[in-house]
């Protein structure tokens, strides 16, 4: 190389410098955090209008359903503008709920809460929790989360990096109560507990144990069953009263491969759990006593071989299952009734949420029922969703000021108005509000609240709950019961080895 | 019938029918993913799905790009992707020659824990590594995300090279040095050019793995605005409902840049993965 090109700066070293320096200006620009986080990561994947706290949810801008029956979101439509603007304005903090002064740092304070599927759901919740978190001067970050996240936490629990604050719904508070990580939150609960009749029956058995409260209840997440109207009134059929007639009815309504009757979750998943239970209860079987126990000791127990033997019926005999839903996940159910593939269906009622915004002639022609009655009664099914303290929380009385001002009835009761039916509340007198009386739908919606039993049922989510709902023993059962076409019998002595094991490792719950 | 019967052309036919097959078999879920990125939502979920587009829309783009805000997630991949490749070729070139080229105590043993540290599985490390990046506050930083990458794409690039660099003849590096060249010289100016092959087979594995990593991305990186790519297509699944037609428009775009790396570097890609296979 001779001396002058040494000297000299060529056209490729000058390109590599200056590519080099572009991308390192960049690289540092983005390692530094420094980005400015911009709305759109904030937002969830449906398109959706900023938070308005007094803006009704997008769903709700449909028209009721055929027959005459509006659902939740589209009846809250005609829910009366004073119920809905009764309420103190968001941020107003009530006294028992202000941070203690000096007790501990404000903040920062951060939460994790699950993205909705109703984006507004947590946009609300956090218009909510900002505004009041600003007006007592706490640094405060809600992070909505969606997807699988588990890992996530996992790994900041183990560093001792926890959020501050977790939305929690069926057995984890009692999962984190039973690790040491959910602080006592019943100083905050204490003043709430007694307002608007008190919470129901079922929300202390999820957030509270042996007396004291580990998560701060603000929702309860009704479960009814999905039903394809149209499809009943174009047969001239009505929504039968008990099992043996649903099954008539499901071999009248369905033209399979293209049409089945009954969306019954059967695979290794959580919604498995919940349609069995809700089966099970109308039999008269439960998956825990009253003492937190398992709830069936022999492989003979009456109400359990029903809900086995009907579930096989239903899926060899008539036929009205789809024959995919022992491998569905939790999303097969939607999908199912979402395509058009399945008469009636149980899921949270994000089903209909999504039917409004994409298929708003099918929202139509849906409507909400409680399972089919059974020997045992009529029940509907129920989580509960609350806000969980982690113990690691460096600003624990910030923290517990802001759920305890988002659960108290001055916040909430607007909160519930403005979610139009997306949530039960948690207070029993809340009911009473215009919003459930504006439309005749709204009884059987409204009636889960008040027949709903958790998945525990009869008992708190205990550790031993916790493990055979997540490891997925009922999928278990299903399987055996319908994949390797065991006996009903023989299916729930596997069950029931595999359930007492579990509980044996837990004697103390 | 005749010409079948021809030496090798049974064969041949043979080859053709199961080429096409294997094709096929790689292709479709691609082209149902770009099929199902341009479906309404409505239509996705129909019971009589069609492999032939019915109706087109741009919605899901939209929704990806504007609503969930998925170019900043592009670009946090982006940095990290090209940072870890540059790294990776740089760190990964120096130690391939100073174990290929250089005699020191416990050569043989370093080399070897190479292999054994690429064959840790990422499950089991990513709360002992989070845990670190919370002592060192390199958590929530696309920095600690780059340096958790690498502790996996320097073994396999080191590795990969130096097999390659001992099929560079020791003849060049002496003619260099004879004429006064540093092994700083000899490594950059000799041994990496004539190992261009290797280095594009490296940098496109670097890249390739970077982009697509999920796991310590999300447990690293807790910040919205951090998210990378793969974190960002798993945030169309909401509660138990998923955002299939986002998540598919989404799922395309991400897909482009390796996908070009690799039409742009497949003159390289077969030489340098076959590099070291045979002494030189």
């Amino acid at each position: 190389m001779s001396e002058r090109a040494r000297s000299t700066t060529s056209r490729r070293r000058f390109l590599v410098l200056g590519v080099g320096t572009a991308f390192g200006a960049l690289a540092l620009a983005a390692c530094g955090g420094a980005a400015t986080p911009t709305a759109a990561p904030t937002s969830a994947p449906a398109s959706a209008p900023p938070p308005k706290p007094t803006t009704a949810p997008a769903a709700a801008a449909t028209t009721a359903p055929s027959g005459g029956a509006a659902t939740p979101a589209a009846a809250a439509t005609t829910a009366p503008a004073a119920a809905a603007t009764s309420a103190p304005a968001a941020g107003a903090a009530p006294a028992a709920t202000k941070p203690a002064a000096g007790a501990s740092p404000k903040g920062p304070v951060t939460a994790f809460v699950d993205t909705d599927y109703l984006p507004e759901t947590t946009q609300l919740m956090k218009a909510i929790m900002d505004d009041y978190a600003k007006k007592n001067g706490i640094e405060f970050n809600f992070e909505e989360k969606s997807g699988n996240w588990q890992d996530q936490l996992k790994a900041a629990v183990q560093a001792g990096t926890p959020p501050d604050l977790m939305r929690i719904f069926d057995y984890q508070a009692q999962y984190w109560r039973g690790q040491n990580q959910a602080a006592d939150v019943s100083d905050v609960v204490a003043p709430l507990k007694t307002q608007q009749g008190g919470f129901f029956d079922y929300v202390e058995k999820v957030c509270g144990w042996q007396g004291k409260w580990y998560a701060v209840p603000y929702a309860v997440n009704a479960w009814p069953m999905h039903v394809r109207q149209d499809l009943l009134d174009q047969k001239g059929l009505k929504w039968p009263a008990g099992w043996d007639e649903f099954r008539t009815t499901a071999k009248q309504i369905q033209n399979p491969p293209n049409l089945y009757a009954f969306g019954y979750t059967l695979g290794r998943t959580n919604d498995t759990n919940n349609h069995f239970l809700a089966l099970l209860w109308t039999f008269g079987g439960q998956l825990q006593d009253e003492n937190g126990k398992l709830g069936v000791t022999s492989a003979s127990d009456k109400a359990w071989i029903q809900a086995l033997t009907l579930t096989k019926q239903m899926f060899e005999e008539d036929k009205i299952i789809p024959p995919g839903a022992v491998s569905w996940d939790d999303g097969g159910n939607n999908n199912a009734y979402q395509g058009g593939q399945v008469w009636a269906t149980s899921n949270p009622t994000s089903i209909y949420g999504w039917l409004v915004k994409n298929k708003p002639e099918l929202a139509k022609g849906t409507k909400f029922y409680p399972y089919p009655k059974g020997p045992a009664g009529e029940f509907g099914q129920v989580d509960v969703w609350g806000m969980m303290l982690f113990k690691a929380s460096k600003a624990p009385d910030a923290a517990k000021a802001i759920i305890g001002n988002f659960a108290d009835p001055a916040q909430y009761t607007k909160y519930i108005d403005d979610m139009k039916g997306r949530f039960l509340p948690v207070y029993k007198n809340l009911l009473d509000r215009p919003l459930w009386k504006s439309d005749p739908l709204f009884e059987q919606y409204t009636t889960i609240a008040k027949n709903g039993r958790i998945m525990a049922y009869n008992a708190s989510p205990t550790a031993p709950y916790g493990d055979i709902t997540t490891t997925f023993v009922i999928g278990d059962m299903m399987q055996d019961l319908l994949v390797k076409k065991q006996q009903p019998e023989q299916a729930l002595q596997t069950f029931i080895t595999k359930a007492k094991a579990i509980y044996d490792k837990y004697p103390n719950l | 019938m005749r010409w079948l019967a021809r030496r090798n052309h049974g064969w041949m036919v043979l080859g053709y029918v199961l080429m096409t097959v294997f094709t096929l078999w790689a292709v479709i879920p691609f082209y149902w993913m770009l099929m199902t990125s341009f479906k309404p939502e409505s239509h996705i979920l129909d019971p009589d799905p069609s492999i032939l587009p019915t109706s087109f829309t741009l919605a899901n783009y939209v929704r990806a790009f504007v609503t969930v805000g998925y170019p900043l997630f592009l670009r946090n991949s982006t940095v990290v992707a090209v940072a870890v490749t540059l790294a990776s070729i740089v760190i990964g070139s120096m130690a391939a020659y100073a174990i290929s080229r250089l005699r020191f105590s416990g050569r043989r043993v370093l080399a070897r824990m190479l292999v054994y540290s690429y064959l840790a599985p990422g499950s089991v490390l990513f709360i002992p590594l989070f845990a670190m990046m919370v002592y060192l506050h390199l958590n929530n930083n696309l920095f600690g995300l780059m340096l958790a990458y690498l502790t996996f794409t320097v073994p396999f690039c080191t590795w990969m090279l130096i097999g390659y660099f001992r099929t560079v003849p020791f003849e060049l590096e002496e003619a260099a040095l004879v004429d006064g060249a540093t092994k700083w010289t000899v490594l950059w100016r000799i041994i990496v050019p004539l190992s261009a092959p290797a280095m594009v087979v490296v940098a496109i594995f670097s890249f390739t793995l970077s982009w697509n990593e999920f796991l310590y991305a999300l447990v690293l990186v807790q910040r919205k605005d951090l998210m990378t790519a793969p974190v960002g297509i798993n945030s169309f699944m909401v509660s138990d409902q998923t955002f299939w037609g986002a998540m598919m428009a989404a799922s395309t775009i991400m897909s482009l840049p390796p996908l070009l790396l690799y039409l742009l570097g497949q003159r390289w890609v077969v030489a340098g993965w076959t590099a070291g296979s045979v002494k030189a």
